[in-house]
């Protein structure tokens, strides 16, 4: 399997050497919404991403379950993932509402496909996309917060959250998953490592001095996560490093997924 | 929306999850942070209208759960209808209103008196738990000295008790009659009621019968007061009822002009997708030009224009279109068309709903009950039609066909059209 490398390394602004201080030509890509995310990553075959891969071993946390995908990009993964997975549903949103266009064109070219099996069908039927910011602005909103999902997949977006909204911004995002999840509900997280952080903070000032103000690096994740503050139960790790290792996954990719558990 | 009526633009639901926490209580987010309230919850409902009488009228209104819980834009309408009449009229002082079946909420005479604070209302119930409530809901504002409250229990008349207790002339009533006549038309009939998104049927459970259900249903009630209309004339300036459906309020007409009575005068409320419609009548001659008083406000209405897509190709979806039009009994008149550019343009006239009763029917499961053979009857006896325009034309940036549809005129209500769309686009899946 060949991945080529994703944002970290190489998306398409960065063969250009930068000549401002910002680029505040880029501010289109401040929240990683990079238009040909899944290009880069997979290459112009495609091909099944590792990472559901490695879910597949785990259904019994999907299968029939209603799921919620915070930050789905053009949506590929998600299809895939309701296609191998079969969930009960799945709400995908994205901060930038041309992404979701393209994920709802994306949804539509895969249900044309006339030899889709009857069930990958019915699963694509129960995708809806949807543009959203999850990292509200009124922040006292939580309260009202309910558990209505089973799994919540946040992957490759902490990063971005982190960079855009601070330290504050991870910790309502957080807050807000596990208000969302239902008892014995999981969080599938994959969290960029804080290397890949500084590459991305001079995209603006703002970002810039969030990055400045990092206290809470993502190393210290797990730990916050299993904290009074936040509540999870149980965390392990889905991503078996043979697996890894097989996958000709490039460094910048070996990001473990780690499961959260709501007790 | 009456122009003056507040709810013109929904509530604040905001503001008022800060200030109520019992509204909070109630509220869900949606994953963008839009705050939603479930309609479909009674409780959730209950505490919304609470927390509004609170807000914007400065009332304290206790409401039973298992009551109907009143619909604040359309009872607002209403009054604000009552208050035109009543400046049409140019009848500024000494006013005192009758409010027929005023319910456990109590809550036009309690609006009527926040708003007038002049005014006197005359406040009729028959339910023994309502009058509970209505007689809290008047104590907890400290209207004792402004609303009475008339025991109907056991009179079979509607104004009588009242003018025993004061024979005064009264300058107008306003009424929300009970409108189920039969089981069978709550299940089949006009499906919310209350103006509220549809009412889950459990709902009615306890409900006491009084309450939504009447011999006859909205229409005997309404000419019970019409009959004793005739014989108090002027002791009662402007008599007036609500109607949720347009059918009983177009026989109630006839019944009116059967009477030779031609010094009345008709208004259609509209929240949302929710109808309901109201008349006025008058034995006083200085109330004449009740017409003009409305025929002024219909031509005021801008033609409301609906539209869809159709994601499919132009002639197949043109021709199922005209298929489905002929299967209602639909007549169509084209008016324009310009085969090129693939445009046409029809003018639809129907004489009957025939969409209301497929669709009846399908729930039914094709069974015809007694009381929908009633309405069929009932229909048939009547002068009906509706007359619009439709358009459907090719969308000339993708492979899809726009089709545009809105009332021009007829005696049928305007919610036809959107009913006659939405049966298009079921019937094209
Ligand atoms: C790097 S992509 C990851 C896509 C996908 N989850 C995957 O792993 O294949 C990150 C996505 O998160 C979105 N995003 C960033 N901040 C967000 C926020 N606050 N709310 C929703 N989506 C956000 C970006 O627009 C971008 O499409
Ligand atoms: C549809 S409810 C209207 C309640 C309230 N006015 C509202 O709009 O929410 C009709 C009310 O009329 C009452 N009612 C029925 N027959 C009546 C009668 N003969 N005299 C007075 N009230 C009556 C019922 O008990 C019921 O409360």
């Amino acid at each position: 399997m060949v991945y080529l490398k994703d944002e970290l390394e190489n998306s398409p602004e960065m063969d250009k050497p930068p000549k401002k201080k910002f680029k505040t030509d880029k501010d289109n890509f401040r929240y990683g919404n990079y238009r040909n995310y899944y290009f880069k990553r997979f290459g112009a075959e495609s091909k099944t991403d590792i990472r559901l891969e490695i879910m597949q071993y785990h259904s019994e946390y999907f299968k029939d379950k209603q799921i919620l995908d915070i930050g789905c990009n053009s949506g590929l993964v998600t299809i895939n993932f309701a296609k191998l997975l079969q969930p009960k549903s799945v709400l995908a949103i994205d901060i930038d509402a041309n992404l979701i266009d393209m994920a709802r064109k994306n949804l539509q070219k895969e249900k044309a496909n006339f030899n889709l099996p009857e069930e990958q069908l019915a699963a694509l039927n129960r995708i809806i996309f949807r543009k959203a910011n999850y990292i509200l602005t009124d922040r006292t909103l939580i309260e009202h917060e309910r558990p209505q999902y089973e799994a919540i997949l946040c992957l490759s977006v902490t990063k971005w959250i982190h960079l855009n909204f601070g330290d504050d911004g991870i910790k309502f995002l957080f807050k807000r998953i596990y208000k969302q999840l239902h008892q014995n509900g999981v969080l599938i997280l994959e969290p960029q490592p804080f290397s890949g952080y500084k590459k991305r903070s001079k995209l603006n000032a703002e970002i810039l001095e969030n990055y400045k103000a990092i206290k809470l690096k993502p190393e210290q994740f797990e730990a916050y996560l299993l904290s009074d503050e936040i509540g999870f139960s149980e965390s392990w790790c889905m991503t078996d490093s043979e697996i890894l290792e097989q996958s000709n996954l490039p460094k910048g990719f070996h990001r473990p997924l780690q499961v959260f558990v709501k007790r | 929306m009456h122009p003056r009526n507040i709810y013109k633009n929904p509530p604040d639901f905001n503001k008022l999850r800060i200030e109520y926490p019992e509204f909070a209580a109630k509220v869900h987010i949606d994953v963008d942070g839009k705050i939603k309230l479930n309609f479909n919850d009674q409780e959730s409902v209950r505490v919304l209208t609470q927390c509004c009488l609170m807000k914007d009228f400065d009332l304290k209104v206790e409401l039973p759960i298992d009551k109907l819980i009143p619909t604040l834009p359309l009872r607002l309408n209403y009054i604000l209808w009552i208050e035109d009449l009543l400046n049409h009229c140019s009848i500024k002082e000494n006013v005192f209103g009758i409010d027929i079946g005023t319910g456990a909420s109590c809550i036009y005479s309690l609006l009527l008196i926040k708003m007038h604070t002049q005014w006197k209302m005359f406040a009729l119930e028959i339910d023994k738990e309502n009058l509970k409530y209505a007689n809290k809901n008047i104590n907890y504002n400290q209207f004792d000295e402004k609303i009475v409250l008339i025991n109907q229990e056991g009179s079979n008349k509607i104004f009588e008790n009242l003018f025993k207790h004061d024979s005064n002339h009264k300058t107008f009533c306003v009424c929300n009659p009970p409108f189920f006549s039969s089981k069978n038309e709550l299940v089949l009939g006009s499906e919310n009621r209350t103006g509220k998104r549809k009412r889950p049927r459990s709902s009615y459970k306890e409900s006491s019968t009084e309450t939504v259900f009447t011999e006859g249903g909205e229409l005997e009630f309404v000419k019970k007061i019409f009959n004793e209309s005739l014989e108090l004339k002027e002791k009662v300036e402007i008599y007036s009822s609500m109607f949720g459906c347009k059918k009983n309020l177009l026989n109630f007409i006839t019944v009116l002009k059967h009477h030779d009575i031609k010094n009345f005068t008709t208004t259609e409320f509209v929240q949302g997708k929710t109808f309901r419609w109201a008349i006025a009548w008058s034995f006083n001659r200085n109330l004449l030009n009740f017409e003009d008083h409305t025929s002024k406000k219909k031509f005021e209405k801008k033609p409301n224009v609906l539209t869809h897509t159709i994601d499919d190709e132009f002639e197949t979806t043109h021709s199922k279109i005209l298929n489905l039009l002929s299967n209602l009994k639909i007549n169509l008149k084209l008016i324009n068309k310009n085969e090129k550019d693939k445009y046409f343009k029809y003018e639809l006239e129907a004489l009957e709903n025939t969409w209301t009763n497929q669709r009846r029917k399908r729930r039914a499961g094709n069974k015809l009950d007694e009381s929908s053979t009633f309405h069929e009857s009932a229909s048939a006896s009547q002068e009906e039609n509706i007359v619009m325009g439709f358009e459907i034309y090719k969308s000339n940036l993708k492979s899809s066909v726009n089709l545009k549809i809105f009332y021009l005129r007829g005696t049928m209500s305007r919610d036809c059209v959107n009913q006659i769309l939405q049966y298009i686009k079921n019937n094209l899946k």
